[in-house]
């Protein structure tokens, strides 16, 4: 049985890793697309970065004092071009063709004397808008936050006259928040809940990702491998080789987890250098969450490693029952759909909340589906809470050995040869409507 | 000489169909039986019969004593069987395909070595043997499956219309193989055709098959004989034409 086995997951193997488009969608697409994504997105932050940095403005000062000076002069120590057209009317600059500015700034000539006399002055903002991106977008907002700057000083200006013995910022802040994690009963230094969250966000929406990638790829490998040996007419002759007809249902099996696991690596390291690319835009160093000590145990790693295993294997016996029942490649693939809704829902749902606050229904569904578990050991490796995952694993085995069995008695009947989904039969869509439907509609497809 | 293939009352039924119905045949060890029938006669259903892949509703089968349904796994070993529309790897060369086949008959390396010498003499390739098969033609495909079929020297070599669609030039070349392989290792085969040429020249006897039943069976010489016609051709239908006047004439 070995030699059979060996000899066929060889074979699968060979046969996947020539296929130019299978090479090219699971193996170099993912190498190249994710850091041509992440290359993208960086060129454009630094785009906008540039854009921020260099700002031109054209400044229409109508005030009539002096104290518009002290807002020139933040501008201009923050690096923005001025441009004087205080001469000018704001709207003859709206048309202006070959413009060396992208903001206009109108200074009224009452600024000096409301901002003197405590009141409220408007400074006039103009974004000329062209493309309508981001980028255009941007100046004002920088500007706005110079402008910021400059109301605070005026602010502590006034609070120091009104409150001559008092730090302006006690008077303006009564109430400071300090706002800490506590991790292990420890006292997370000046990070914020909000801030770990987020941080575990990124992490638990990395394996609902990876697990949907990888729980799709090999299903549709796998059903493709079954299907195209009934297409390519070469099952016939598998079957009459001294075989076991289980060797060679594991055979294909474990041709596609080979080949899974080659797909999976690249799509790490093109989805961390895009992860990273993204983290780095941010501007945030990112959290270190084992210095925090939020460590995953080694015990959830091995549990997590368990249950995307039986994962894997129960979406693929699920995929070689669907392939065999098929009589080519496209239906099989059209059928694997079926599939994709279970993979789904786990990982749609549980890559932003908690299995704990969805509804009773929700958690019944996401429990009941065997792909649900490598996401819920992901989290349950940083809280510790295994029980559920450990009857999930037992849920698992039961429902991965059934689907074992069930392919294996196809595959060792007369039934891989002769079954098929009832395509015509019956004008309600005979016992499978949607399954015929779905395949009827990629087989009249062009 | 001893019996290679024995059919007793071999019958198979789906749903509404009756795709063989009480068939007895035997076949002499080292003997080229050829199963000829119109479509649907119940060829192909017999062959896979015989070669495990279906299971027959009633009757029995047995291969060299075997029975094919109690012991699949032990048959398996002994046959080989060319599907009608058999295809080959793509993605493999026509050397490794055979090294891929071979490697299932677990007789050492040397063994395995020696079959796919064997399979790359007999497909006569030359060096398109190391091509994919992605890119061969449907001749060199089939010379390639013929020698798959044949390099393992099997016991018995079931062959569904083993030159069917070729051309001349590969028909003949697939026909010389059969041919010359039988009388050099004295293998047995049981085959069906459509071709009444390809049957006279490898078949030392023939059954003639149709709606799932035995006609008749002889020698093609004989049965040209029995039937005063100038070939197998017109054996084939004065049979099918006197069964087709009996069943009108039955039914009138």
């Amino acid at each position: 049985m070995m030699g059979g086995l060996f000899n066929i997951i060889k074979k699968e193997i060979k046969e996947m890793v020539r296929d130019p488009r299978l090479l090219l969608g699971m193996i170099i697409m993912p190498l190249l697309i994710f850091p041509v994504m992440g290359a993208t997105m960086s060129a454009t932050v630094e785009s906008v970065e540039e854009s921020a940095s260099n700002i031109n403005i054209a400044l229409i000062n109508q005030d009539v004092g002096n104290r518009s000076a002290g807002l020139i002069d933040i501008f201009d120590d923050n690096g923005v071009t001025i441009h004087n057209y205080s001469e000018y009317q704001p709207e003859v600059l709206f048309t202006q063709e070959d413009r060396e500015y992208s903001v206009i700034v109108v200074i009224p000539p009452d600024f000096t004397f409301n901002i003197e006399n405590d009141s409220s002055v408007v400074v006039s903002f103009y974004t000329v808008m062209e493309t309508y991106s981001i980028s255009e977008e941007i100046p004002s907002a920088v500007l706005a936050s110079h402008l910021r700057e400059y109301k605070q000083m005026i602010v502590d200006e006034r609070l120091a006259e009104a409150f001559p013995d008092k730090e302006p910022w006690m008077v303006e802040n009564p109430v400071i928040i300090s706002n800490q994690a506590v991790v292990d009963g420890e006292i997370a230094e000046n990070v914020s809940p909000g801030r770990i969250a987020e941080q575990m966000m990124l992490q638990s929406m990395m394996m609902p990702m990876v697990m949907m990638m990888l729980l799709i790829m090999a299903s549709q490998l796998a059903a493709t491998s079954v299907a195209m040996e009934k297409e390519e007419k070469t099952l016939e002759t598998l079957l009459t080789m001294p075989v076991s007809r289980n060797a060679i249902l594991f055979g294909k099996v474990g041709g596609v987890v080979a080949v899974s696991a080659i797909a999976v690596v690249a799509y790490m390291i093109g989805l961390s250098y895009y992860m990273s690319s993204v983290a780095s835009m941010s501007g945030d160093a990112g959290l270190n969450l084992a210095e925090i000590g939020l460590v995953p145990s080694t015990t959830g790693m091995i549990i997590l490693l368990i249950t995307l295993f039986l994962s894997l294997i129960a979406a693929l016996s699920v995929a070689v029952l669907l392939g065999s029942l098929t009589e080519d490649v496209r239906s099989a693939q059209a059928l694997m759909g079926i599939l994709y809704v279970p993979i789904f829902i786990p990982a749609i749902v549980l890559m932003f909340g908690d299995i704990s606050q969805l509804p009773s229904v929700i958690q019944t569904i996401v429990f009941a589906i065997p792909f649900s578990y490598p996401i819920l050991a992901s989290k349950a490796m940083y809280t510790g809470l295994y029980t559920p995952i450990l009857f999930g694993i037992v849920y698992q085995v039961i429902f991965t050995a059934v689907m074992i069995i069930l392919a294996g008695k196809l595959f060792s009947t007369e039934k891989i040869l002769t079954m098929r989904i009832n395509l015509k039969k019956g004008k309600k869509g005979g016992a499978f409507p949607i399954i015929n439907y779905l395949a009827n509609r990629r087989r009249k497809s062009p | 000489m001893s019996i290679a293939v024995e059919t007793r009352n071999l019958s198979k039924h789906y749903k509404n169909v009756k795709a063989l119905e009480e068939l007895s045949i035997t076949v002499q060890q080292g003997e080229v039986f050829g199963l000829i029938g119109p479509n649907g006669a119940g060829k192909s259903t017999t062959l896979k019969i015989l070669t495990t892949l279906l299971q027959p509703t009633s009757g029995q089968a047995t291969i060299f004593g075997i029975d094919v349904v109690e012991k699949p796994e032990a048959i398996r070993e002994i046959i080989s069987y060319l599907p009608e529309e058999a295809g080959s790897y793509k993605q493999l060369t026509g050397r490794e395909y055979l090294k891929f086949m071979a490697a299932f008959f677990e007789n050492g390396d040397a063994d395995t070595k020696q079959m796919v010498q064997r399979g790359v003499e007999i497909a006569g390739l030359d060096e398109r043997i190391d091509d994919a098969t992605k890119e061969y033609s449907k001749g060199m495909r089939r010379r390639l499956l013929i020698a798959r079929a044949l390099m393992t020297v099997p016991k018995l070599a079931v062959m569904d219309e083993p030159a069917s669609g070729l051309d001349v030039n590969h028909a003949y070349y697939v026909r010389k193989v059969i041919r010359n392989f039988v009388e050099e290792q004295g293998v047995t085969v049981i085959l069906s055709s459509h071709n009444m040429l390809e049957v006279e020249f490898l078949c030392d006897r023939i059954a003639l098959i149709d709606d799932g039943r035995i006609i008749d069976t002889g020698t093609p010489k004989g049965l040209i004989e029995r039937y005063d016609a100038i070939n197998l051709e017109e054996v084939f239908i004065k049979v099918t034409r006197d069964k087709s006047a009996t069943t009108n004439g039955g039914s009138a």
